[in-house]
């Protein structure tokens, strides 16, 4: 079932191509091969690492940052007070807002993107722990207290493992904004990353090259998913019954 | 352990700011290794009577003792059983009840045979590495009993722990919990508004009456503590229950 979805979008994407020129939009066959050639001449995986830093040092800051102002806010009436009007007014700005700011502010240096990543992704990451920490199960952590469960006990036994749901959907999230910002950033500012390459390629009016750089980023993504994500979240869930409706 | 509860009173305050009393001079006595079940109307204090036994709040005024000594926490080990099983799902059975032994302060290296002891008691050896929602209702209020029981508690509190569970599967229960009731070392408290649960179990039933809460009866059972459910004097039994609760 798998394959044959992955292989439904390749079909569709070659069906309309066909009816239209390939300067405008060339069939994945094409597209394939000039990724094979960007792969062959090790340009794609310069351009792909550099972005894929950038991406994994804003996120892993904002992550950081949002667990503990996000638990915070869920346990602390006072913390949810100050902070909510901080992360509903990021979660309203725009992302490409802050990768204009951002190159205006730092230039054509790195803290441009990674700060770009983290004032986009954080008040996402914010909100998600700050719900899951709210709906912590207060029944469990009375018992734990009833046990007299030790604090680092609550924390491991009794908390986190309610957390992780939400540790791992913000994770999926946070990637998944990384990348929009990060190719927004690159586009602005910068010399190298995917973005600016698949920029370099729209002023060029190369097609084949706008999509071969979108395919491959894309497949590289989707590799992620499945070869880290998954795994992880299969671990975490083992212990839950598959849902029936 | 002989646990006494001597001229308890609590009250809380109201919204209104005036004082709501909920206990008002509770005094009974359960003698070691006793089985005692407190039935009351739904309201009556139940929950703080347990509250006041688990030292989670103080009482106004009155005493426990457990073996002559005040209730501390730190003095004297409380099993609960609560409502609900209130298990770590994402941990396996064996793990739950070393959840309690950890919490407890148990040795690591005594962990493995105690949880192992425990839960052969209540039946449940073969599912150790289960995860709890693998298993049925009525068996997960089974792990919590063996939690309980796992830091081998001066006194046991149960919290209704079968009121959630269809009929059937209740009684299950409270047969399997009278086939290894002696061998529970501690003190039971066991709190119902289940009657004929009550006369089932116990071997002294106290019976609440409606808030400011009071003991309407004290009614000992002096029939074996191998019974049957529907055997003449357990139903005798239910029958002075319901009768000191207003309801027969």
């Amino acid at each position: 079932m798998w394959g044959l979805s992955v292989l439904s979008i390749f079909v569709l994407w070659a069906v309309i191509a066909a009816f239209f020129p390939p300067t405008l939009l060339p069939g994945p066959v094409v597209v394939a091969k000039r990724l094979a050639e960007l792969v062959a001449t090790g340009e794609f995986w310069t351009h792909l690492s550099a972005t894929i830093q950038r991406v994994a040092a804003g996120f892993v800051l904002a992550f950081v940052v949002s667990v503990a102002a996000g638990t915070l806010m869920g346990a602390r009436r006072l913390a949810e007070g100050v902070f909510e009007p901080w992360v509903l007014v990021g979660l309203t700005i725009p992302g490409l807002c802050w990768a204009v700011l951002a190159v205006m502010w730092f230039g054509i240096t790195e803290i441009a993107p990674v700060f770009a990543i983290v004032v986009v992704v954080l008040p996402m990451l914010t909100l998600n722990m700050w719900q899951g920490t709210k709906s912590l199960d207060r029944d469990l952590i009375e018992m734990a207290h009833v046990f007299r469960a030790p604090l680092s006990s609550v924390m491991r036994d009794v908390v986190l493992p309610q957390l992780m749901p939400f540790c791992l959907a913000g994770a999926r999230l946070g990637f998944a904004l990384g990348w929009k910002v990060v190719v927004l950033s690159e586009m602005f500012g910068l010399s190298s990353g995917v973005g600016y390459m698949i920029n370099r390629s729209f002023s060029a009016y190369s097609m084949d090259d706008v999509l071969a750089w979108t395919v491959g980023f894309t497949a590289v993504m989707f590799a992620f998913e499945y070869a880290v994500m998954l795994p992880i979240e299969r671990r975490l869930v083992r212990w839950r019954p598959a849902v029936e409706f | 352990m002989r646990l006494e509860v001597l001229a308890v009173r609590k009250r809380f305050p109201r919204g209104d700011g005036r004082m709501l009393d909920v206990l008002d001079e509770i005094t009974f006595t359960i003698e070691p290794r006793g089985f005692a079940c407190l039935v009351g109307p739904s309201g009556c204090g139940k929950s703080t009577i347990l509250n006041l036994l688990a030292g989670l709040i103080k009482p106004d005024a009155g005493t426990i003792r457990i073996n002559g000594q005040p209730l501390d926490r730190r003095d004297h080990r409380l099993g609960y059983v609560f409502q609900r099983p209130r298990l770590l799902n994402w941990r396996t059975v064996r793990q739950n009840v070393e959840f309690a032994l950890r919490a407890d302060g148990v040795p690591a290296g005594e962990w493995r045979v105690r949880a192992h002891d425990v839960l052969s008691l209540v039946g449940l050896e073969q599912f150790a590495d289960e995860f709890p929602l693998r298993l049925s209702g009525g068996m997960q209020q089974r792990v919590a009993i063996a939690r309980a029981l796992a830091i081998a508690p001066d006194v046991l509190l149960m919290d209704e722990p079968f009121s959630h569970l269809d009929e059937l599967t209740a009684r299950a229960q409270r047969r399997e919990l009278l086939r290894f009731r002696d061998k529970i070392e501690a003190t039971v408290v066991f709190v119902t508004h289940n009657a004929l649960e009550a006369a089932y179990l116990a071997d002294r039933v106290y019976v609440l009456s409606p808030r400011p809460t009071r003991i309407a009866a004290e009614l000992p059972i002096e029939s074996p503590r191998t019974r049957e459910i529907d055997d003449p004097y357990v139903i005798e039994t239910q029958r002075s229950v319901l009768r000191a609760l207003g309801v027969e």
